[in-house]
Order: structure tokens, then sequence, then C-alpha cells
């Protein structure tokens, strides 16, 4: 057997998980300032924002919506992307749920039936891959983000948008593109798929720190989940 | 009678036995088989798995893997474009791959949409079995309300419990198809290895085109092209991978080998024929017989088991040799020789006919087709060559035979006292003891084929990248129809699945893993009708914010259940065409591959008392049955020695008898001995060339016995059949084949001993 045969599976199965969606997409006038040798400068400086700190922690707006259904879903938790242990999601209302995103597995948690999935990024092509893109756009990995997408880079003063388009054409079926803003933080993260559904995060409260162990309120709980999980 | 009538009966008689074997071969349809199941006992249960497999492995067989890499993917892929480009749409394949379209997601979530109710998953199905729809309510809460979430909102109306996206994600992503590394890269797939990477490129051998080497072949058009690829694209790798490399590359040795090795040796043997006889007559007589008893062997052994297995063939060499050895008797001595004739015959088709009272297919047809071809032979020798136009008396007094030789090697015999022959022969017994103690009576299939270096690396390459670990022994499940079929698969998946959560192998590949048995889909639907009225149901309505349950009531009209004859997505219907074999013989039967196997795992213990499931451990059940086989062959071979002995007994007494029935035995001995002083496996292949030894051997020991009055004739004649015999058998020594090379050694060291020792047999 060789690996044609699943070729199609992991397709589809990439595409799937890097499902979701944002508002701007490639309306947005940033996707008409593809990046350039000149700009990458700027554009390093404005992901400082991603890179500089070790830890960062804050709160987060998830707005979801469903083009065809006209619906919207929203919830909010809080976030840490933790340069060593990756970024976890903790999903508090309208329901809680934790998503931990590691290098080398993909964890989720019901904190309430304390019941957890393990999905391992090892073994697994689709979730390496789903891992190291959540990780790339959230960390700032410019090279990383070079590599599997079309850059684009747009500056006013201190506000920044940066645009990604997938180049592979079928992570591009799924994901049409994701759109990063911000000025002295990551402000908010557009994603939109192939049919214009969109998931925007918008973040707030930004704190950062050295450690999980030096995180303070009001953040200390999803530190000690993070704590809790990797130690799990 | 007159001389005159009398040689023409024996035409007649020799015409008729011949014409009776080969009308009986031909009456019947032709088949060789080449399957190595067919080595094994018969029943009928292996015969109806050895069929199921047979139908599996032509489907596997037929593929091949070309990974190209290079440090520059841009190199590799250009490179692989153009080998697309060369080789698609070529009529000895059946299909190529390459490129990798993109429009699979949509028709596998809406596949698991239509088929939500009743396909789903162990987790899932166990929710629905304990009534936890509250469980399934959360799940689905979290999916829409998650980050990064995976799931698909736009039917949540229809779907509130996100049942469809639930059985999407356990069909795919716990698919253990996903464990290589390659990954979709600008269209194509690929993976990194060493800094290299690979673009895969993969192509079906058409069901018309040979695996075996010949002039043109699509595989040699290949490598021409890669090394041309290669030459173009400095510094590209090229990786080949899949059982059509190995059958032409194996065939293509052999071929050029077989001709170098067979060439020489017949020019070797016409030489020798020639140089002694000094006329064609001998040398056309001599291969219109093996010729003849050949066909006829053929023939008859067609005409008692309907088919023919090419291992026959191999043994079939011995009809030749003996051939040879009768035919050059008749002509080095021409007279008196019938006795000594008769008696060879007789005692080497005693050896054969104790190999038909073995329990092994193979085994008995071996041994008829030698029985047949030696019959033959004998015939033609005694009722048709003393009608041959040979030269007079007279005319051979003019022009002797050349027996310096013999006479030199004769005198070398004379001068060694009895005393001191005893002594050398108790001596020369002795020292074979530790060398045969140390014997090792072994057959290991996977030894006797060496992969070349470049291949091996491919192949390696290959797995790392795959990743899939399929393992060589596995599962053939059997049922009357496709449903219990489908069930008795279930129920080996269960006891796997114990396997896999105790660490004995990573995962399987089974069809029930994609088509559950309607029973369980049954089972599923009737745990999902159970949420239709549950608190949970309008609870997650409210917190969606979905007005009406009528959407969802909507999808319970009319179940439809997947079954193998279904529309499958085509991301998993090249899997599902490998592990469903179908029907054959009115019954239904498909493959069970556990993947990554740790070394605890008992394929055998997995299979045991679970009725239809049966373990291929092909490769063990081979070399056991070939060693059974080699151990049952001797202990046969030793019994017809036995009685052979008892009929030299009667004819010549106890100590000549004892003399002649020496040199062979002593000659297997010294085989064996030779075998376990080098560390050599004694095989299934080693011990056909023992049974050869002990056939042809035998007659040397009883010329000379019988030809004591004319010495030095008879000592040439002996001569020639021993050269002719070490040319032709012992040159296949030289082969880089494995089997071939054993079998050539073992024929080389006993017919060698056998010729040394046969001149002590004289009185």
């Amino acid at each position: 057997m060789n690996g044609f045969a699943r070729v199609t599976v992991l397709i589809a199965l990439f595409a799937a998980l890097v499902f979701a969606g944002t508002g701007a997409g490639e309306s947005a006038s940033v996707y008409k300032k593809p990046l350039t040798a000149a700009a990458k400068p700027a554009m390093l400086q404005s992901m400082k924002v991603l890179t500089e700190s070790q830890l960062t922690v804050g709160n987060f707006k998830q707005t979801r919506t469903i083009t065809k259904l006209n619906r919207e879903f929203v919830s909010t938790g809080s976030f840490a992307i933790d340069r060593v242990s990756g970024i976890l999601w903790d999903t508090q209302k309208p329901f809680p749920s934790v998503l931990w995103v590691g290098d080398n597995s993909i964890v989720q948690w019901d904190p309430a039936r304390d019941t957890k999935k393990s999905m391992s990024a090892k073994d697994n092509p689709v979730f390496a891959e789903f891992s190291k893109t959540i990780q790339s756009v959230f960390s700032g990995q410019f090279d990383e983000l070079e590599r599997n997408f079309k850059l684009f880079f747009d500056v006013k003063g201190a506000a920044f948008d940066i645009g990604l388009i997938p180049k592979e054409s079928a992570v591009a079926r799924a994901i049409a593109s994701i759109t990063l803003s911000g000025q002295t933080e990551l402000d908010k993260v557009t994603i939109v798929d192939g049919e214009g559904n969109t998931v925007v995060y918008e973040f707030s409260q930004h704190r950062h720190y050295p450690d999980l162990q030096s995180v303070k309120a009001p953040f200390e709980e999803i530190a000690n989940r993070f704590q809790k999980l990797k130690g799990k | 009678m007159t001389l005159a009538r009398k040689k023409v009966a024996s035409v007649i008689l020799w015409v008729a036995i011949h014409a009776a074997f080969v009308l009986l071969g031909l009456l019947l349809p032709w088949n060789i088989e080449t399957d190595l199941y067919s080595v094994l006992p018969d029943s009928s249960e292996f015969r109806n798995v050895a069929e199921a497999e047979k139908a599996l492995s032509a489907h596997s067989m037929r593929n091949l893997t070309v990974l190209l890499g290079h440090r520059d993917f841009a190199v590799a892929k250009s490179a692989a474009s153009e080998l697309e480009d060369l080789f698609a749409g070529d009529s000895s394949l059946a299909e190529t791959r390459l490129r990798v379209g993109d429009a699979s997601m949509q028709e596998l979530r809406d596949f698991y949409f239509g088929y939500r109710y009743v396909l789903q998953g162990a987790q899932v199905r166990d929710l629905l079995k304990q009534g936890d729809a509250t469980a399934l309510k959360d799940n689905a809460l979290q999916k829409v309300y998650g980050a990064f979430s995976l799931a698909d909102l736009s039917r949540i109306e229809e779907d509130p419990f996100l049942l469809g996206d639930e059985a999407f994600e356990f069909f795919t992503l716990n698919s253990p198809l996903l464990a290589g590394r390659f990954t979709i890269r600008e269209g194509v797939l690929a993976a990194e290895d060493s800094a290299v990477t690979y673009v895969m490129w993969s192509a079906s051998l058409a069901p018309n085109t040979s695996a075996m080497a010949s002039s043109g072949h699509v595989l040699e058009r290949l490598d021409r092209v890669l090394d041309s690829l290669q030459h173009v694209h400095e510094g590209l790798f090229v990786e080949k991978s899949g059982v059509p490399f190995h059958s032409y590359e194996s065939s293509s040795n052999a071929q050029s080998e077989v001709a170098w090795i067979s060439g020489v040796s017949m020019a070797l043997i016409l030489l020798l024929l020639l140089w002694v006889f000094r006329t064609p007559i001998p040398i056309v007589s001599t291969l219109f017989a093996i010729g003849v008893a050949v066909c006829t062997a053929l023939s008859g052994t067609w005409a008692v088991f309907g088919s023919i297995h090419i291992f026959t063939f191999v043994f079939g060499t011995s009809v030749i040799g003996v051939s040879i050895d009768y035919a050059i008797h008749f002509f080095t001595e021409r007279h008196h020789i019938f006795k000594g004739l008769l008696l060879g015959f007789m005692t080497t088709e005693f050896s054969y006919i104790a190999l038909t009272f073995a329990d092994f297919p193979l085994l008995r047809q071996m041994a008829v087709f030698s029985i047949v071809g030696l019959a033959s032979s004998f015939a033609t020798i005694v009722l048709l060559f003393p009608n041959l136009p040979l030269p007079s008396h007279r005319a051979e007094r003019e022009r002797p035979l050349p027996t310096k030789v013999p006479a030199i090697f004769l005198r070398i015999y004379d001068k060694f006292p009895p005393r001191s022959i005893r002594i050398a022969g108790i001596v020369f017994l002795l020292s074979l003891v530790p060398g045969v103690l140390r014997l090792d009576v072994h057959t290991d299939m996977r030894t006797l084929y060496a992969m070349s270096d470049e291949l091996k690396h491919s192949e390696a390459l290959n797995a790392r990248l795959n990743n899939l670990g399929i393992s060589a022994n596995y599962f053939i499940v059997e049922g009357s129809s496709e449903q219990e079929l489908l069930e008795n698969e279930e129920a080996l998946s269960a006891r796997l699945q114990v396997a896999v959560k105790d660490s004995l192998m990573r995962g399987f590949l089974a069809t029930s893993s994609y088509i559950p048995s309607v029973k369980t889909q049954q089972e599923t639907f009737e745990g999902v009708q159970s949420l239709r009225h549950s608190q949970a149901l309008q609870e997650l309505l409210e917190s969606l914010n979905v007005p009406s349950d009528s959407l969802f009531e909507s999808g319970f009209a009319s179940p439809a259940y997947l079954e193998p004859s279904s529309k499958i997505p085509s991301s998993f219907a090249s899997i599902l065409d490998m592990l469903w074999i179908g029907e054959v013989d009115g019954r239904f039967y498909s493959a069970v591959f556990p993947l990554h196997v740790a070394p605890g795992f008992d394929i055998a213990k997995q299979a045991a008392e679970l009725p239809h499931v049966y373990a291929v451990n092909k490769m063990e059940n081979v070399n056991e049955t070939l060693t059974q086989l080699s151990r049952v062959a001797l202990l046969l071979v030793a019994i017809a020695y036995a009685v052979v002995f008892l009929v030299l007994v009667f004819v010549y007494g106890f100590v000549p008898a004892l003399r002649i029935i020496r040199a062979p035995v002593l000659s297997c001995i010294f085989i064996a001995a030779v075998f376990g002083y080098c560390g050599i496996p004694f095989n299934f292949f080693a011990i056909v060339g023992v049974i050869l030894t002990l056939g042809i051997g035998i007659d040397y020991a009883l010329f000379f016995k019988e030809g004591a009055t004319r010495g030095l004739v008879t000592a040439l004649a002996v001569m020639l059949s021993a050269a002719t015999t070490l040319i032709s058998f012992g040159s296949l020594s030289f082969s880089s084949f494995v089997p071939v090379s054993t079998f050539g050694l073992s024929v080389l060291l006993g017919i060698w001993c056998c010729f040394v020792l046969s001149p002590f047999s004289r009185d």
C-alpha cells in the first residue's frame, strides 16, 4: 500500500482541522499590500508583540458566524500563549471547555466531567501541521508563516494588519485567509473559511509573565489549569 | 521372434508408452502453480484461504512507488512531473498517481452527515448504549463554543448533536492511514528526510503486464527515464519500492545468470561428449532422451495432479541428470549393461515411490515427475537406443574410446591395500560426525532472497516515510455472506482493540472499521432514536437557539445502511479495495492487517477460537512446512534405501550390497557434514540435492559393480556421468540465488564424493 491511499483523507482533515473564520478576509485592505522586502523589517517589528513575551495571558471573545444560517455563536474565556508549552484556550461561557495546543499533542479537556481527549501530533502529520500553524500564527514565527502562507502587511502608525493566505490550495479551500491586527498587543485574529464563514478572536487585558508560576490575578486559574494539563 | 521384429516391437512399445502419457497430459488444461501455499498440506480450509490470499496478492503485487528526492523541493517536484508526463497513459500501467485533488473534504463531510444515524465510533455508541444523552449534548456545545473547533456548524439545525461531525472525526481522525510523514505540498505528496524532500509518484501495473523482466518492459523504460532524470537534475535521489521492482530485478538477474550458467555448462558437456564419442549421434540421442523424458514427466504429472508447481521443475532436474547418465552408459558400454541399468533404475524409482507416501502434495508431485521421467528415460535407452545406427565393433576397435584418464584414475585406487582403505574409511566417517552434529535442518524462505542494497535502502526509506507499519502477517476473515463476514470481522476487531490497549500493536486496517455490519449500524440507529425524546435534546436546542426539532426529526424517516456495495468516498475507496477480497467460490473474504506490531504479538493467538478468522503467517507456515517436508522426505528415502539394500542383498549378497550402498549413503553424510561445518542451514533445497545424490549416486557404484569385467570402459562411463552431473549441477552453486546455489552445492558435494567412493564397490 502506498501513501496515495491516504492522500485525500489527509487533505480533508487538514482543511477541516484549521476550519474557522474571520470577518475581514481577503476583502480587508491589508490584502492589497503583499509583503515586500522593504516592508519586512517593519512587519518583524510589529510581530514583536507576539514574539517578545515569554508568556502572554489575557481574555478573549470568540465570535463564530455561520453565513448560511445567518447565526452567530459567541463565547468568552481566557488564553495563555507560552513559548515553551504552547497555547491554552480556556473557554468559560456559555459552555466550559479547554484546548491545549502543544508541540506534540492537542488536548481537549472537559473540566466539568474531567475527561480528556488527546490527539498526538507526533505520528500524525495533520495534527502536527495544525499545531504548527496555530503556534506559528500566535507566536509570530515568521519563517514558518512564510513557508505556508502568502504574506501581506499594512501599518498605520502603531496599528498593523498582517494578512495570511495559505499557499497550499487544499488548505486554501478551508481557510481563505487569516488576518492578525494589533497595535501594542495582538488585538484581533480573523479567520475566514472557503465558504465565507468567520471566526473572530478579540483579545483584551493582555498580561506578560516570565513563566506560568509568576501569573497573578485575575489569571491564576488559567495558569493553574495549564500546569495541571501539562502535569497530567 | 527375429531380431528385426524385436526391434519393431520395442519401438512400438516405446511409442505406445510415451503417447499414452502425452495424451493424458494434453487432455487436461495446463496450469503452473507458483503459489507458496500449495506446498502446505492439502486441506479444504487452507485451499479457500489460499484462493482469497491469491486474490489479495494479485491486487497489492502490482503497486509500485517511486520517491524523487532533492534538497530543493522544486527540483523534486519538477522531476516527478516529468515522470508523470512520460508515463501517464502508458498502456503497461493501469494508473499513475502524482497530483493530488483537493475536493474531498466536502465529500467526506457530506458522506458522514448522510450516514450520521447509523455510522458512529465506539465512544458515541457507548454513550448511546448507556443512554447518556447529556454527554452527547455537552460534546456538541463544546464543539460549537470551544476554540478552534473542528465542527462544521452549517447544518446544526438538522443535526444539533453534531453526530455527522462526530462520525467524520471518528472515521477520519482515527484512521491509521494518517500516520505517515507525507503531506500535501503544492498539489503533490511530499515528505522530508535528512534535509531531502521526497515527492511521491506511484503507479499500478496493468493486469496484462508481467512482473517478469523482458525487453522493452515498462520497468526497464522507467529505469532509463529515472537515470536520465538523475542526469538532468543534479543531486536527484531516486528511491523505488514495491513488489514489481523486486520481481523485475530478480527475474532480470536470473535470466542473465541462467543464460550464463546453462550456456557455459552445456558447451562444456557437449565438448566433453564430442571428445569421447567423436560422433554427434550419442549427443543428439542423449538430448533427445532428455527432451522426451522431461515432456513425458510433465504430461504424467499433469495427468495425475492437474497442475504442476514451479518447485517441481527444480527437483525435476534429476530426470535430466539420470537421463544423461543412462545414455552415457549405453554409448560407452553398449552391451551387458541391462542388469546394471535396471538395478540403477529400480533403486532410484524406489526412492521416489517412497516419497509419494508423504502427506505433502508438492512432494508427491515431485516424486511422480521423477518416476515418470525416469521410466521414460529408461524406456528410451532400453527400447529405442539399440535401434540406432551406431558404429560396428570393428569400427570401435579402430577408434577406441579414450580410456587413459580412467586408467590412471583406477590405478590410484588399486595402489591402496584394503586395510588402509578400511582405516581411511573409518577416519573419514569419524571426521564427518562433528559436522553432522552441528547441522541445522531448517528452511527459512526469508534468508533465500537477498534484495540489492539499493532496493533495501529504498524500501526502508519508504517504510519510514509511510510509517504505516503493515505487518507481514495478517488475518483472512470468511463469511457466508457480506454481512456475516463483517460481523466476523467485528468480533476480531474487538479482540484487536484489546491488543492495541495492551500496546501489542498500534492499530489495524479492517473493512468493518469503515463499513460496520448492518447489525452494528442498526444498534447505533436504535441508540440515536432514543435521543429524540430526551431532555438533553430540548436543552441543547434551547442553548443553540434552534426553535424546533422538526429538521432533526426529518432525518429519521428512512435510515440508509452503508454496505460494501454502497458508494464509498474516494478517499477510502482504494484502501477498501485492498482489504475487501469479496466472493471466492460462493463465500466472502476480507483481509485485516495489524499495524506496527510489537514483538509479543502472536497472530495465531489472536485468531484462536474465532471461527472463520485465519491467521495468515504465510512465511512461517511455509518455512515450517518446508522444514517438515525435508525431514519427511529424508525419512522416506531412508526407508526406500533400506528396501533397495534388501534387493541388492538378494541380488549380490550382503557384503557387495553394503559396498554398493555405502558410496551414496556416505556422500549424503558428507554433504550434511560440510553444511554443518560451514554453518549453512540444511534447508529444503539442500535436502533435494541429497535425494538427487542418493538417486544418481547409487548408479555409479552399481555400474562399477556390474562393469567389473570391462573396468576401464565402466570407469570412463562413470567418469563421464559424474563429469556431466558435476558440470551441470555444480555450476548452479555459483548462482547468486540462494536456493539455486544451495541445491547446486549439495549436488556438487554429493556427486563428487559418490564418484570418489564408487570404485570401491568393485569386486
